[in-house]
This record gives C-alpha cells, structure tokens and sequence, in this order.
C-alpha cells in the first residue's frame, strides 16, 4: 500500500467495531483505526483529525447512519462514506447512493471489507 | 405420481393418504429438488408428477424466483428454518388455478403455505411444502370489508344529512317541539328551548297539552282567555307566551302530526307573531281614528246643515217676501238685487239639502233588500218626470235589469243622480239616456251612458270629490255635491263607480254592485 | 447467574440486529414500502415480573410463537399490545378499511411477520454460531400479559424458573414508531451454552 489511511468507525456495537477494526488491521498494515459509539462522538472526533474513510452503522441512537453521512458528507467532500447495515432495501440503498455514500451489507466479513478498501484504494 | 413405490402396505395407504389430501403436498430433498408431489399439487398446477420430480421448484415455476418463498425454502433447507406464507403479505404465490366457481374474481389460487423442515442428513435438511387454498376466504374477507366500508359510508352519509337537518332545525325562527302521546313534550330546538325553558314560559307546554287533540284522557284546565287568544275551531290558533323577563309574546301554534315506532306524535311548530299583531293594532286604531273623525265630520255636516236651514229659511222668507211686495215698486237695480238675493238663498237651500242627504247616506243607512232594478227605473222616470226634467222616450232601458241588493232608497238616489245628470249634460231636446247591465262573476255591473258634453279624462276621478264643479253656476244647475252622494253610496254598498268619457262624445257612469254582500264594507267618507 | 460481559451483550444484540435488519428487508419487499425495524436494547431478567416492560400485566397482547431447540432451548415470542399489532397488520398491508378485530387473515400475515423476525433472530444466532436450531412452526396467542407465560407462576418449585432474554423491538413504518418485544424464554443450562458458544464466536472472529 502507498498511503497510509485514516478511518473513522461509528457503530454503537462494540462487537462490529472490533470486528471491522481486526479487517482493517490485518489487511492494511499502519492504518489509523479510530472508533465512536455515535454521532456526537463522530463529529468531534472528526474535527480533529482529517479521515480518509467514515464507516457508519446504520441503526444507532441519536441520530442514525444516514443523518450522520449526510452531515459528514456536507463537512468533508472529499472524504469516502460507506453505509454498513443489515437492512438492504432498495430504499435505502437508492438514498445512500444519492448522497455519494457507498453501501455495505451487514455482517462485515473479511473478503467484502478488504474487498471495499481495495477498490476505493485502487480508484484513488 | 409418487416416486420409488414399495411393497410395504403401510407406505401404500400413506401414499394414497397423501394423493388424496385436500393440501398441495410438496418435498424437497436434500438437494432441493422436488421428491414428492401429490395428486392435488397435480390438479391445481397442471403439472404431472413425473414431469416435475428432480426440477427444482423455479423450474416449474420461474416467477418465484427472488420471492419470499424462495427465501423460505433456501432457509429451511440450510438452517432448519419453518416458515408461514400468508396470502394477504404474498399475493398467489404459486400461479395454481383457482376453483372453477373463483376464477372469475380471481386470476390465481389464493393460498397459505407452510414451509417445514424434515430431519435429513449431515445438517442439512429436507423441506415440505404445505398448501392451502384459501380462496374463499380471502374472498369472504374481501366481502367483508366492501360491506364495511359501504357501512361507514352509509353511516357517514346519514351522519351528514342528520347534521344538516340538525342545523336547520336549530337555526329556524320558530319554535319547533315534538309531542307524543303519553303527553311528553319536547323543545327540538333552539328557539323551543328558548321560549318553552325556564327562562321562558313553562306554562306553554300546559297550553300545547290542552290544544292536542287526544290529551290522553286527562281533564285539562281550559287556558285563561289572557293566554288562549282564539277560540278553539277557528282554524288560527294564537297564545300568548309571558316569559320570565322581557315582554309577552303572541305566537302562533301549528300543529301536524306523524308515526314513528307504532307511536303518534305531534310537531308544535310555534311562531312569533308579535310584529304581525304589532301591525293589526295599528291598522286596527287607525280604522278607528278615521271612523271617529268621519263620525265626527258627519255629525257637524249634519249639525251645521241642520242648523244653518233655520237661519236660511228666514232669509229665504223675507227675500221672498220682498220679491213679492216690492217687484215694480222700487227701481230696476233693487228689482234685480232682490232677484240675485232670491236665488241665491235658493241655491243655498238645495246645497245644505245635498249636504244633508250625504251626511245621511252614512247616518242613517237601511239594512238591505232586494232590489228590482226594473221598478227602481220606473220610480226614477216618474219622479223626473214630475220635476219635468225628462221628456218621455230619452230614457232606453236594456230589457233584462236584474234584482240587485241594497238599500232601495239609497240606490233610487243613485241612479235618479246619475240619469239627472246625464240629462243635465245633454243637449236639450236631444238627449238619449241609455241604461244596461252586465253580470260577472261577483258583480252586477249597471252603466249609465249619455250623448252629452263628456269629460276631459283628467276629471275623471276629481267629479266624485264633494263640490268638484267642473263648470260655472251660471252654465249647469247643480251644488257639485250629486256624484259625492253617488260614490258614497257606491262605497256603502261595497261597490265601485267609475267614468268613461270623451269631451263631446257623451259619457257613461258604470256602477259595480256585489252580487253577494262582502263581509265588510269599507268605511264610509265623506 | 447470568454472568455475560458487556462485549457478549453487545456481541447478541449486534447479530440479532444483523439479522432483524435482514428481516425488515425482505418485509419492504414483500409489502413494497420502507420498513424499518431495530433492536435498540437486550435485557437479561431472572423473572417475568421484572421486566420493565410488562408495565400492564392485564394488557391484552398479541403473541407469535416460536419454539426451538438445539444447543440451546426455548421459546421465542414476539410480543405487541393488541392495538399495535393490528395497527402493524394494517400499516403492512395497506387495509383501507379496517375491521374491529384481527381476522383470520390478518391473524396469519401476523404469524408470518412474526416467524419472519423470529426466524432472523434465531437464524442469525445459529448462522454465526454455528450451530442449527430446530425450530417448530410460528403458533398465534392473543391473551393478557400475565398469561404469555403460564409456567412461571404453578411449577416453579419443580423446575428452575426460565431465564428470559427480552429485545426490544422498533418497527418504523412510513413515519410511525410501533414498539413491540421479543422474549426468549430459555432454561439455565440453555443460556450458559448461549453465552459459552458466543464466548466462542468472538474468540474465533477475533482471534
């Protein structure tokens, strides 16, 4: 890998976050991994540091995956947005993909996480 | 039909136990192609048996393809996973015929299907498909809702008209209440409960009670005169209402009738007349104003003729008297002074003569009788005759005069007045009186026509006024009080008269006389 | 007695979301509108009685019924007021005129929701597990609150009082929240095989 990236993870389970986190970890070495359990955190942390990667659950309290995205989207237009949930209907997928948000159906497993990362790394 | 029979008894009535069910009855083997299929499946599908068993269910019917029931059997057979399939989520799963007497309503079968797993081997498992057909009651349902909605419809509907005719109801002027016949009365709206309340008069249900025509056998107390204002039977009835404050109230009471439940009730329907007897007072004082002052105009007629004759027949007396002791005896000038003085007493005599004669006509009315036109005529020929005012023949009498009624003497006034004038207003010598009559329904209608010097339309209504003289004394003999009589008779007898004249073209007097006598003649005046 | 850290909480209620996410999918599809449905919340509760949401025990409910058995073994029970249910069956099918009560076929595509979402709860678990359950076919009951488990109050002294896994449940449909429950009603022995092999389960993901 040429660059080392910086992700930002927001999901309320624990579980999923330690989950992607052990993806990207083994896949791309030097990574930065950060993790928020909402949106408020997301947002804060987000101001600090200038993230490559937002990947954001879909189902959370406060505000959900999509709100967040659109915030996100709005503050940071060159950063890459992936929408990770269970609920693959075409609704929300249409939404997702009017905002500029990619998609990403639950549950995260290794092949489609390093699969994502790999194709938006190569595209860039 | 089924696969790999076997010899054992047993698994044969199962398989005719299965061919004969009334469900579509489907397995898949571990494989998820189709093992078994029943005769039923067989029926409602169009599909043989022999021709499905080893395809997968997509194959036969490829538009379940990414549908639910795929979902269902794909986790049946990987996870154990049962599934119900209900008509309303899923509509016609499978594309199986409906029964013959369905297929009008509805394109397809409609069906509940139940996906269970059957234990196989190696965690993997077999999966049997259970249909339903539940057409009918997906149609029964489907009745059931149109009828409630029709329902809600209708009640909507009904809800709407009843709001409608509430609100005219309240929002009517009268008084509207319903009574039943155990004597319960009840105010229908505002107004009722306005009028008929506690702030109102209690008393009118009382009043109400008394009036309705089967008071349930109870002996009512006959409403004061004070509060009952017409007499029962007078077709009109009004009462008085007295509410707890502000003034008494005259209303009008309708009553009307209907049948509901085997029971009869009344509508009371209550109006206030107030401004209506407001109105009949005032006409009512002012008939008795001009009453009075017509009473009183007459009586001074009358008193101030009377009076006036005692005076005059002195004057008239001795200027008489001088006339004759003194005519040649004095100069030309006191010969002609004292014939002016001579006449002029006499013209004054024959004015308070007409004078009183008007003031009669009022005063001293007869009660009415028939009367033969005919005759009258006669009378009036004969008296002219003797005041040699008419020459025989001028008078053309219509053969048929009918027999009106009325007071002989006023109508022998009447006509003598009229043919007198007529004659007056002719060339001497020359003139042709014609009298006729005509009928129509309510009228006889008498007319008096002359070839005399007519009347300029402009006067046609003026010469009925008291001393309306179109002419000089000089040209006319006359008091101009003959038609005043004329029209005042006219009047007592609740008739009319009128003019039809030219200037020169001779005039006619028609006279409209009621056959049957109205109920009230208009007043009398002067 | 029901010892689960934090992170096998939280490792539950991330599968049953998985799985009830899965589930308001095919729901959308199958009734073509957007369905939303979450599991905000799991709670682990010794008694019936406890349960926070059992605030009217005479509350009449609608229950769809699921047993399994396998490694673990109960009941699975998605729960909603009878108002609510109906409200749910009429949003999902789009019922222009709704009737006084729910009738047989409403009554059915009530089941089939209810064995959609337990379905997705159980078969996310088994799924990522690893291990199959058995699961009997949905079983429809309408009664009071306090009844849903009849057990709980006459044999207690026989058997060990289940233990009871209770999700909320949140459906969005076209703007309007509908809460409802799923309990899982499980035996001791059951719930620590429960805890033991997601124990397991993370070990394994995460190495």
């Amino acid at each position: 890998m040429p660059h080392t990236r910086s992700v930002l993870l927001v999901d309320d389970s624990k579980f999923a976050r330690l989950l992607v986190r052990a993806f990207i970890e083994g896949n791309f070495p030097g990574w930065q991994v950060d993790e928020a359990e909402e949106a408020d955190k997301a947002q804060s942390l987000a101001a600090q540091t200038q993230y490559d990667y937002f990947v954001i659950d879909f189902n959370m309290p406060g505000m959900n995956g999509i709100e967040l995205g659109t915030v996100l989207r709005k503050a940071y237009p060159a950063a890459r947005i992936a929408l990770l949930t269970a609920n693959i209907q075409q609704e929300i997928q249409k939404t997702v993909a009017a905002l500029g948000i990619d998609f990403l159906a639950k549950p995260p497993t290794q092949e489609k996480i390093t699969a994502y990362f790999k194709a938006q790394e190569s595209q860039a | 039909m089924s696969h790999s029979p076997t010899p054992s008894t047993t698994d044969t009535i199962c398989h005719d136990l299965l061919d004969i069910a009334d469900h579509g009855l489907v397995v898949l083997g571990e494989d998820r192609l189709i093992c078994f299929w029943n005769k039923w499946m067989e029926t409602h599908s169009g599909h043989r048996a022999t021709d499905v068993l080893g395809k997968r269910m997509s194959e036969i019917f490829p538009e379940i393809i990414h549908g639910r029931l795929c979902d269902a059997m794909r986790d049946c057979s990987q996870f154990g996973m049962p599934a119900v399939i209900s008509p309303s989520l899923n509509q016609s799963i499978l594309p199986l015929r409906p029964q013959s007497q369905f297929a009008a309503t509805f394109g397809h079968m409609q069906q509940s299907i139940r996906v269970q797993p059957l234990s196989g081997t190696n965690g993997k498992f077999r999966c049997a498909l259970t249909v339903r057909d539940v057409t009918l009651s997906v149609q029964r349902d489907m009745l059931l809702r149109r009828q409630a909605a029709e329902m809600a419809e209708l009640v909507t509907q009904t809800r709407r008209s009843e709001g409608r005719t509430r609100a005219i109801l309240q929002n009517t002027v009268d008084a509207i209440l319903v009574a039943s016949d155990d004597g319960d009365i009840d105010p229908l709206n505002a107004r009722a409960q306005e009028l008929c309340g506690p702030q109102g008069d209690p008393e009118i249900s009382n009043i109400i009670r008394f009036l309705l025509p089967d008071a349930a056998g109870t002996v009512l107390q006959k409403p004061s005169p004070d509060r009952l204002l017409t007499d029962l039977g007078a077709g009109v009835i009004e009462i008085m209402a007295r509410p707890a404050h502000g003034p008494a109230i005259p209303l009008e009471v309708a009553i009307s009738h209907f049948s509901d439940d085997g029971r009869y009730h009344y509508i009371i329907t209550l109006r206030d007349i107030s401004q209506r007897k407001r109105h009949e007072m005032e006409i009512q004082h002012t008939m008795q104003e001009l009453e009075r002052s017509n009473s009183e105009l007459e009586q001074f007629a009358y008193a101030a003729s009377h009076d006036l004759q005692e005076p005059l027949r002195m004057v008239s007396s001795y200027t008489q008297l001088l006339s004759r002791r003194y005519q040649g005896k004095l100069d030309e000038t006191a010969d002609e002074f004292i014939h002016y003085a001579v006449d002029g007493t006499r013209r004054m005599q024959r004015m308070i003569d007409d004078l009183l004669t008007l003031s009669r006509v009022g005063r001293h009315g007869k009660p009415f009788h028939p009367v033969p036109l005919e005759k009258l005529f006669d009378a009036i020929e004969a008296n002219l005759k003797r005041a040699g005012e008419a020459p025989a023949g001028t008078i053309l009498r219509s053969p048929d005069l009918p027999v009106v009624k009325g007071d002989a003497s006023q109508l022998l006034l009447l006509f003598q007045n009229l043919v007198s004038n007529a004659l007056k207003y002719s060339e001497p010598g020359h003139a042709e009186i014609r009298i006729a009559a005509h009928e129509d329904d309510q009228n006889w209608r008498i007319s008096v026509t002359d070839n005399g010097i007519g009347i300029d339309p402009q006067y046609h209504i003026s010469i009925f006024e008291v001393f309306k003289r179109l002419h000089g004394y000089g040209e006319y003999a006359g008091t101009g009080i003959g038609l005043a009589i004329c029209k005042k008779i006219v009047d007592r007898h609740g008739g009319t008269i009128e003019v039809e004249s030219q200037p020169g073209c001779g005039s006619t007097f028609h006279v409209s006389l009621p056959k049957e006598l109205p109920i009230v003649i208009p007043s009398e005046s002067m | 007695m029901i010892d689960l850290t934090d992170l096998e909480k939280d490792t539950i209620t991330e599968l049953i979301n998985i799985g009830v996410g899965r589930a308001a999918a095919s729901l959308s599809e199958m009734v073509d509108q957007p369905v939303e449905l979450s599991v905000p919340s799991i709670d682990f509760i010794a008694r019936f009685s406890d349960a926070g949401l059992i605030a009217a025990p005479n509350e009449v409910v609608s229950a769809v019924k699921q047993s399994f058995d396998g490694p673990f073994q109960g009941d699975a029970l998605l729960v909603f007021p009878e108002k609510r249910s109906l409200e749910l069956v009429r949003r999902l099918l789009k019922v222009d005129v709704p009737l006084d009560s729910l009738t047989d076929l409403e009554q059915e595509a009530l089941m089939e929701v209810g064995n959609i979402i337990l379905n997705a709860c159980l078969g996310s678990i088994a799924n990522v597990l690893g291990s199959p359950i058995n699961c009997a076919m949905p079983e429809f009951r309408k009664c009071e609150t306090r009844n849903l488990l009849p057990e709980e109050t006459g044999t207690a002294a026989q058997k060990a009082p289940p233990v009871l896994m209770i999700l909320h449940v949140q459906f969005n449909l076209r703007q309007d929240d509908i809460d409802g429950y799923v309990l899982f009603v499980m035996d001791l022995v059951s719930i620590q095989t429960m805890k033991e092999l997601v124990r397991k389960f993370i070990e394994q993901t995460l190495q």
